[in-house]
Formats: C-alpha cells, sequence, structure tokens
C-alpha cells in the first residue's frame, strides 16, 4: 500500500480488498492489504473485515481462505468506521417528552413533529 | 374549654342527640362567655396591658398572650416545631423552653401565658441553651440520618433548627439502644408518609381535625410507642385539604407524593401567582426548574387562602399541564377531512378568512373557566369591530341557567360577586344561608374558613337548602332541597324568617353550579328577592376563574346564546370551553383555542394552541372581585403561544387591526373599560358602592330542587380540563372510591 | 526617480497601503481571486465539504462581487490583505469545516419588529 511491493496474494474479501504475504519482508512487514481500486484514496483501516484483521495483525496465522469463521445468523455484515461522513452516528434523546400533546378522540392519529 | 368543645362536637357528629345536646352546650358556652367579656368589659374599659422583659426588652401585652407571641413581638425568634399561629396550641415538642426568672424548670413558651406583671424572660440563657440542645439530641436520637434521600432535605425545619440550636455531639449508643422504626402508612395518593421521620409534634393530626375536618389521623400509644397514623389502615384521607400537612410537616415525616423525589428547594425558582381551579382566587407561588412546573405552594393571603391550598389547585396543574397538550395550531382542510398539522399562518389564515368571509351576526365566541381578562377584552373588541355582539361566558349545559345572573343582572357588580368578602365570613355573621351548593367542593378554602368561623363560634347559625346530607364539616340545619322553601322564606312563612329577621349580618350564599331541572329553577331572582327583603348579604359561589372578570367586561353567559336551525354558514370561537353539550350550530366554522385539548377540541376546524395561567401574565379576579394576576412562570410548549396574542394575530389578518401591540397597551385598554380591571392588588379589596335596585316581586314557578352538581368528594377531583388530564387526580379518584366502599358510604 | 514620481502622485493625497493606482489595486485582486480559485478542490477534499466545486466558485464570485462597488484603492487593498488571510487560514487548516461553511450561511434575517411578525417567529417577549 503506498509503496512498492511484491507478495503472494493469499485472498480476496468480499469487499474487494486482496491481502498478501511475502516472508521475505521483515515481521511485521510481510502482510499488508491493497484496498479496493473503487475506494481510492478514501481508504481506512477500517475497511478490513474481522477475519481478514485478526490475520492481518497475526493474531492468527490461518487466513480466512483456509480457515473460515463459523457463520451465524445472528452476525450483521461488517461496516466501515463511518464517523465524518453523512451515515455517522448522531447521539439522540432518548428521553420521555415532558409534555404530551393531545390525540383527537375520533381515532385519527396527528404525527407531531416536534423538536 | 371552649376549643375543647368545638372539637369534640365535630367528633361525635354522627349521633344526632348528641349534637343536639353539643349544641346546646355550644349556645351556654358562647352567651355565659359573652356575657363575662360584658362584665369585664364593664369593670375596666381597656385591657391591662402587662410588662414582660424578653432579653431585658420590654414588651406591653395583652393578659393571656404567650411568651412565644411576646418574644415574637420583641423580635425574639424562639426555635418550635409543634407550635403553629393557625392550629391549636399543643406544647408537646418541648422545643421552645426559655428560662423564666424565679421559675425552677424552663418553661414551654408557646404554651405559657402571661398572667403576671414584670415576668422577665431569658431565651439566650445557658440554661435555655442547654434545655434546647438537650430536646434536639432526644428528637436526633430516634431520627434517621437520610437527609440526602429526604425530600424535605433543604426546607427541613429540624435541619435548621439543629444546626441553629443543637449541640454538636449526640450521647446516642446504637449499639446499646437502636434507633426507633415506625412502618410507613398509606394515607393516599397525595401524602407519602416516612414515618420513622416523625418527631410528633401532631401539626398534620391538628390540622386536619381542626381545619380540614376530617378525623382520620390521631395519635396512637404512648411515649416512643407513639405513633401518628390513621386508626383504622384508612388508605385515603377524605379530605380536600390533605396536601396542607405536607407543608405543616415540620420534617420530612410527611412529603408530597407526586413530587417525590423530583426536585430539590434550592433549584427551584418560584414565581407568585395565582390559582384559577377555582374561583377563590388563591395565592400560589408556582415552583419551576429548567422551564418545567415541579409543584405548586400555597402563598400566605389572610384574605383568600390564609397559608392553605386546596389539593386539586395544589396538585393538578402539575401534571395535568403536562398531558394533551396543544402544542401546535392544527386545521381542519375540509370539513371531511382530518385535523392536521400546520403553521401559524395557515391557521391564523385560515382564521381570517373566516371572520372575513362570515356575517358578524352569526359569530359567536365564547370563554372558558381558566381565561384571563386580557384575553376578554382582545376578544370582544375584536368581536365589536367587526360588527358582532355575541362573546359570551361559558355555563355549563349540565347546569340550571336560572341560576346564574342574566345579562340585565351585570350592570350591578354587587349583583354577582361574593359581597360578603371572604375573611368578612369571620366577622360577626349571625346566620349563614347555603342554597345550592356544596360549597366544600365548589370552594375548598371559603368552606374552610366557615368551618374556622364555626369553630370559633363566630358563625353558629348555618342553615342549608339544597342537597341533603351534605359533609359541609360544620353543624347546619337542613331546609330542604326544593324552591318551595325559598318561595316559604321570601313570602315570610318559613320558621327561619324570626332569625332571619333578627339577624344583624345574615349572610346568603347562593350556589352556581345547581344541576339543570326539567324547568328553570328562577333560583337568582327569588334570592335576590330574599335578601332585598331581609336585608341579608346577597354572595354568588362562583365555581370557575374567569366569571367575575367576564361579567366586569360585560359578557354574557352564553345560556342567552340564540342558536337557530339555519344552514348559513357561522362562526363559533371556543376559549379553553369543555362541554359535551355545547350547541354547535349547523355550518359552523369552530375555532377551538386553548391549552388543553378536551371534548370541544374535537370538533374543531381549527385549533391555536393557547397558554396555561403557569405560562402567561394574566389578569385573575377572584369571587370576591379582587384583582390579581398571573406570572409567567415557564415558556409556553412548543409552538403555542399566549392567549390575548392569538387573538391579536387573528385581528391582523382579518383586516381588522386592533390597536395594541404589547400586555401593557392591552391594560391601557381594559382600563377604559373597566378601571379596577387594571388595580391589581393580593391585599385590598375594592367593595362596589353602587347598590342595584331591589328586586320587588319575584314570578311564581313551580318547585325545582337545588342539587349541587358535585356531591360528594369523589366528584371534586376531576373537574375540568386540567384536573381531568392529571394523572394524580384519577388516582385520588380511584383511592377515595377505595376508601369510600370500604367505609360503606354511598357516592 | 521612481521615488520622487511616488511623492509627487501623493502629494495631497494619503498614504497607500500596498498599491499606488487602480490597476495595482485590481491586479492584486485578480491575483486574489485566481489563488482561491486554485485552491477551491484543495479546500473541499481538505474539510469534506457538503458542496461541490460549483457551489464553491459561485460563492468565491459572491463574495467578491459583494465589494464590487468599492473604489477607495486603501479599502481594496485592505480587502484583498484580508482575504490573503482568510486564504492562508483555510489552506493551511487553521479553519475548520463548519468555519469554512459559514460562508455558506443564509443571511442573517433582520429581527421581527411589528407584532405579527414577532408572534408567527416566536419571539414576542415586549
Amino acid at each position: 500500500m503506498d509503496t512498492l511491493k511484491f507478495g503472494d496474494l493469499v485472498g480476496v474479501d468480499k469487499y474487494g480488498n486482496k491481502y498478501y504475504q511475502n516472508n521475505y519482508y521483515f515481521y511485521g512487514k510481510n502482510r499488508w492489504v491493497e484496498y479496493n481500486d473503487k475506494v481510492f484514496f478514501d481508504y481506512d483501516a477500517s475497511q478490513v473485515p474481522a477475519e481478514w484483521h485478526n490475520w492481518l495483525h497475526y493474531m492468527t496465522d490461518d487466513p480466512p481462505t483456509t480457515n473460515p469463521r463459523v457463520q451465524y445468523k445472528w452476525m450483521i455484515d461488517h461496516t466501515e468506521n463511518f464517523s465524518g461522513t453523512n451515515r455517522q452516528y448522531v447521539p439522540y434523546s432518548t428521553v420521555k417528552q415532558k409534555i404530551t400533546q393531545w390525540q383527537p378522540k375520533d381515532g385519527q392519529k396527528i404525527k407531531y413533529n416536534v423538536k | 374549654m371552649l376549643r375543647f368543645v368545638a372539637a369534640s362536637c365535630k367528633r361525635t357528629a354522627n349521633n344526632p342527640s348528641c349534637v343536639v345536646w353539643l349544641k346546646e352546650c355550644r349556645r351556654h358556652a358562647r352567651t355565659s362567655g359573652s356575657k363575662q367579656q360584658q362584665t369585664s368589659a364593664a369593670q375596666e374599659t381597656k385591657p391591662k396591658l402587662l410588662e414582660v422583659f424578653i432579653d431585658e426588652k420590654k414588651v406591653l401585652v395583652e393578659p393571656g398572650t404567650t411568651i412565644l407571641e411576646a418574644a415574637a413581638m420583641a423580635g425574639v425568634e424562639i426555635p418550635r416545631f409543634c407550635y403553629h399561629e393557625r392550629l391549636s396550641v399543643a406544647g408537646n415538642c418541648r422545643m421552645c423552653l426559655v428560662e423564666v426568672e424565679k421559675s425552677i424548670k424552663p418553661v414551654a413558651s408557646c404554651a405559657m401565658p402571661i398572667m403576671m406583671n414584670g415576668m422577665k424572660v431569658k431565651t439566650n440563657s445557658p440554661m435555655t441553651k442547654q434545655a434546647r440542645e438537650g430536646v434536639m439530641e432526644f428528637l436526633l436520637m430516634n431520627h434517621p440520618l437520610d437527609c440526602p434521600i429526604c425530600d424535605q432535605g433543604g426546607e427541613c425545619d429540624l435541619q435548621d433548627q439543629s444546626m441553629a440550636f443543637g449541640s454538636d455531639r449526640s450521647r446516642l449508643q446504637v449499639e446499646l439502644d437502636p434507633k426507633r422504626a415506625v412502618e410507613d402508612k398509606n394515607i393516599g395518593p397525595l401524602v407519602k408518609t416516612i414515618m420513622t421521620r416523625c418527631i410528633h409534634c401532631t401539626r398534620c393530626v391538628r390540622f386536619m381535625n381542626e381545619i380540614a375536618g376530617c378525623e382520620d389521623l390521631g395519635t396512637t400509644g404512648r411515649g416512643s410507642d407513639m405513633q401518628i397514623g390513621t386508626y383504622l389502615e384508612n388508605t385515603a384521607l377524605l379530605s380536600e385539604l390533605s396536601g396542607n400537612i405536607v407543608d405543616l410537616c415540620p420534617v420530612g415525616a410527611l412529603t408530597s407524593k407526586p413530587y417525590a423525589f423530583t426536585a430539590r428547594p434550592w433549584e427551584l425558582r418560584r414565581v407568585d401567582s395565582v390559582d384559577v381551579l377555582d374561583a377563590v382566587g388563591s395565592n400560589i407561588s408556582v415552583c419551576t426548574r429548567s422551564g418545567d412546573l415541579m409543584r405548586i405552594l400555597p402563598r400566605e393571603n389572610d384574605a383568600v387562602n390564609e397559608e392553605w391550598l386546596a389539593d386539586k389547585s395544589r396538585h393538578a396543574p402539575v401534571d395535568g399541564l403536562k398531558a394533551q397538550r396543544l402544542t401546535v395550531p392544527l386545521l381542519r382542510p375540509s370539513k371531511s377531512s382530518q385535523l392536521q398539522m400546520c403553521d401559524w399562518e395557515d391557521a391564523l389564515l385560515a382564521v381570517g378568512r373566516a371572520l372575513n368571509g362570515i356575517q358578524p351576526s352569526r359569530m359567536e365566541a365564547i370563554v372558558g373557566p381558566f381565561v384571563d381578562a386580557e384575553t376578554m377584552v382582545v376578544l370582544k373588541d375584536l368581536f365589536n369591530t367587526i360588527g358582532s355582539e355575541n362573546v359570551y361566558l361559558h355555563v355549563d349545559s349540565d347546569l340550571d341557567k336560572s341560576c346564574f345572573p342574566s345579562s340585565k343582572d351585570l350592570d350591578f357588580q354587587k349583583n354577582y360577586l361574593f359581597n360578603t368578602s371572604i375573611a368578612g365570613l369571620e366577622d360577626g355573621v349571625d346566620l349563614l344561608l347555603l342554597i345550592g351548593t356544596n360549597i366544600r367542593f365548589e370552594a375548598p378554602l371559603v368552606n374552610a374558613r366557615i368551618r374556622k368561623a364555626w369553630r370559633n363560634n363566630l358563625i353558629n347559625d348555618i342553615a342549608v337548602i339544597g342537597e341533603n346530607g351534605l359533609d359541609l364539616l360544620y353543624d347546619y340545619e337542613y331546609l330542604g332541597d326544593s324552591t318551595k322553601v325559598l318561595a316559604d322564606i321570601v313570602a315570610g312563612k318559613h320558621k327561619i324568617v324570626d332569625r332571619l329577621k333578627k339577624a344583624q349580618k345574615a349572610v346568603v350564599i347562593l350556589g352556581q353550579q345547581i344541576l339543570k331541572k326539567d324547568s328553570d329553577s328562577n333560583a337568582y331572582e327569588m334570592v335576590r328577592a330574599l335578601c332585598d327583603k331581609y336585608g341579608a348579604e346577597f354572595n354568588l359561589l362562583h365555581a370557575n376563574a374567569s366569571t367575575v372578570a367576564a361579567f366586569d367586561l360585560g359578557l354574557k353567559p352564553s345560556s342567552e346564546r340564540k342558536t337557530d336551525n339555519s344552514d348559513e354558514q357561522s362562526l363559533l370561537w371556543l376559549i379553553g370551553v369543555d362541554d359535551e353539550n355545547l350547541t354547535i350550530p349547523n355550518n359552523s366554522f369552530v375555532i377551538y383555542q386553548g391549552h388543553t385539548g378536551d371534548i370541544c377540541a374535537n370538533t374543531a376546524d381549527v385549533i391555536l394552541p393557547g397558554s396555561a395561567f403557569t405560562e402567561k401574565q394574566g389578569t385573575m379576579i377572584s369571587m370576591e372581585g379582587r384583582v390579581q394576576q398571573t406570572l409567567a412562570a415557564i415558556t409556553p410548549p412548543n409552538m403555542a403561544r399566549e392567549d390575548w396574542k392569538i387573538v391579536r394575530a387573528c385581528s391582523e389578518l382579518a383586516n381588522y387591526p386592533l390597536p395594541y401591540d404589547t400586555l401593557l397597551e392591552v391594560r391601557e385598554r381594559m382600563q377604559q373599560l373597566a378601571p379596577h380591571l387594571t388595580r391589581h392588588s393580593n391585599r385590598k379589596l375594592e367593595k362596589p358602592s353602587l347598590r342595584p335596585p331591589p328586586i320587588s316581586s319575584v314570578s311564581a314557578q313551580s318547585p325545582v330542587s337545588l342539587l349541587p352538581r358535585m356531591k360528594s368528594l369523589v366528584d371534586y377531583w376531576q373537574t375540568d380540563a386540567i384536573s381531568r388530564c392529571s394523572p394524580t387526580m384519577s388516582k385520588c379518584v380511584l383511592s377515595t372510591k377505595k376508601e369510600f366502599d370500604k367505609r360503606g358510604i354511598k357516592y | 526617480m521612481a521615488s520622487r514620481r511616488v511623492v509627487s502622485r501623493l502629494q495631497g493625497h494619503v498614504k497607500p497601503v500596498l498599491s499606488l493606482d487602480s490597476t495595482e489595486a485590481h491586479r492584486r485582486v485578480l491575483n486574489l481571486y485566481r489563488a482561491w480559485y486554485r485552491n477551491i478542490p484543495v479546500i473541499l477534499n481538505r474539510f469534506n465539504l457538503p458542496i461541490d466545486e460549483q457551489m464553491a466558485k459561485n460563492k468565491l464570485r459572491e463574495m467578491f462581487y459583494r465589494y464590487r462597488n468599492v473604489t477607495d484603492i486603501r479599502v481594496i487593498d485592505i480587502l484583498v490583505i484580508k482575504g490573503n488571510m482568510e486564504l492562508t487560514e483555510t489552506v493551511k487548516g487553521w479553519k475548520q469545516e463548519c468555519h469554512v461553511m459559514a460562508y455558506f450561511k443564509d443571511t442573517h434575517n433582520p429581527k421581527p419588529k411589528d407584532f405579527i411578525s414577532k408572534f408567527l417567529s416566536g419571539h414576542d417577549a415586549e
């Protein structure tokens, strides 16, 4: 990434990031990721999914290609960090409103969009 | 002695023979008392004043004054827990011990009358200090150390006085003598009890027995086993004044249940205001924290509410004004569609269009119970500019309209005021005649005043025409429920006529909540005629806070509306009117303006969100004609605005702009209309001087019974839009019903 | 020689800030405009602004046209100096996103004066 390196393609994740390894380099530099070309300059370390993160940071030597992670149905998809974008998490008040509005008796419900 | 008789009289009131006997007893006591007074007055024209020395300072007092009162005159405050000016003296807390020269023991100053000349009191001597420290040590010995979680914290007499007068150490050894613990009692949804904190001052017991007239609270046991409680494990105090024992409690044993753990006194901002839930005009202070209404407390005003407040006034607005609020303008685009949220521009334009497009003679405006005088002035000006005279004060359709003054009676204030004034009830009333009213629930504090006068033998003759078997907290003679009784009295055929004639000051109070019957009772005219004939003072007991202001400004009662069945477009402007059976003309454009959405808001085509009495500055006039004002404690929620401003804005968009932009200018206009409406004063009461021409003849009517709308405590809690929205008031209804069921009382 | 010319030109005039005549001032303005224009992509990228280049260019134009009626050379010079300061602060990242976006803020409405506009805006305190 940003450097000229040669290595073996270990695998590609579902987001199109390519993972390389070349043990000719020092430990710590021998595994790297090349982000999907689509993101161009907007690459970010959080775009690496958890299972490849493990391999990339030497928590395991088995890449997810040979040792895939167990899949459960409650697992949600990996997302990158959205901070600073318009998809970022914005905290909102969950406190009950101090004043409740009137709703007419005839069954209709008025939608109040109250500040 | 007298006090004891009066108290025990009430306690045994269920036994009729007892009542008679006790009444005789009281009569006798009264006459003999007055005789004594007469003789003593003959002996010496003015009572001899006695000299007392409080800390070397000379004070002249009348014989019989207590040391504590004398010290107050000298500007020395003696610490006290059980003593309260408006309650009887108990003398059981011993905090007010002072050293009196030539007395071996310290003396409880609240119970010690000054009877001899030259008494020397030392309120700062080592003996006094030691006595106070000793009492404080005993009190704190059994008092829990839970101030951090106690609602009284910050306004606690025990905290303050232990800081000021207590010792800095205690000899209590908890491992040898554990602290006393007392089980908490459930006494209803308004008062929370933490009985371990109780110091047995018995202020609550004395208040409930003496002032509230509900002898449920009492003490059981002696010494360290003494407990305050309802003897029979009652789960609700059947009283409309029970909230006051929270204010009276010097410690945190009785705290307000709805207010529990919500705020600290030092966080609150207090704004002086006036209560609007009944027509008494009680002085209150509204406590808010960061734009949130937290609680309502009474403010002392001897002429109106002394220092008490009715439970509905105290608790209903606090949560009632937080539910079902109208906070944004709503608009029904066409007759068949539903209400939708809109901007103020749209709502005002719709109102403006309607005001322009509809014939002025087919426009009507009706103001409800909480409306301030400013709004009425602006509304009346707008309608008069457009060319309509139809501005009405709402009269509930359930009520008998002939007990209200009609528009021809409104020329004289004496015709519709509570002329005796509330404080005047204590001033030599010989005969009190209550007609068609359950005064206990229509105006609890007026009733408390009558009870006070009755207990002090200032009113001894009370008669009632109306509902039979009302529990009014004092003895009265029941004359019947029909207008026939009234007619008999006017004709001079009734047995009470002699007493009426004899009475120096007879006071007649006519209720304004008499249920409608098939035919009109004509009660108003008959009572006027009665008063004119016997020279009695005529009083109307209004139920709504806006009534007197409306009458002063010339609004007609809505019972005089003339609605026809024609399909021509008409306009109906309701300000805070809630009435299920309100007649709405056909093809009518209904504007609902108010702070709470209730029954009539459902029929509206435009809803204009107004503000409640806690959110605006407005003039309110109490039933006795006292001009007071509410002040804004918080801002109106969301897009709600002050009521007179809404009307003023509508006038602009209807192309009839009214010539005032600020409250001061509105009040200038008000001064032109009715000068007294701008002379706000909580203390002074201007009495009308003009006397209306007497009514000579009353048309004969078939007898109709005069039954008040509210019968028992169950009916009291939820009577208007604010209290109907209040969860606390619903809880009160439930607990009262439960308690009534348990005691086998019908409601 | 040149200095004498300056002195002669300025006799009876005030001391210049930067420019001696309107051509020079005009040149400085154009230079500033170009500098801003070139830096627009950099600024957009740096602050991750929710606007596109065209909007930024329009705004730049608007900001310069705001002072189109200024003819006093000294005032123009001061404005140019201030514009340069703004540019430096922006490009060097001494400003933050909100400061840059302040250029795009709507114009401030005047406080409502008459009754009805006070009423509608909710600023109806007297």
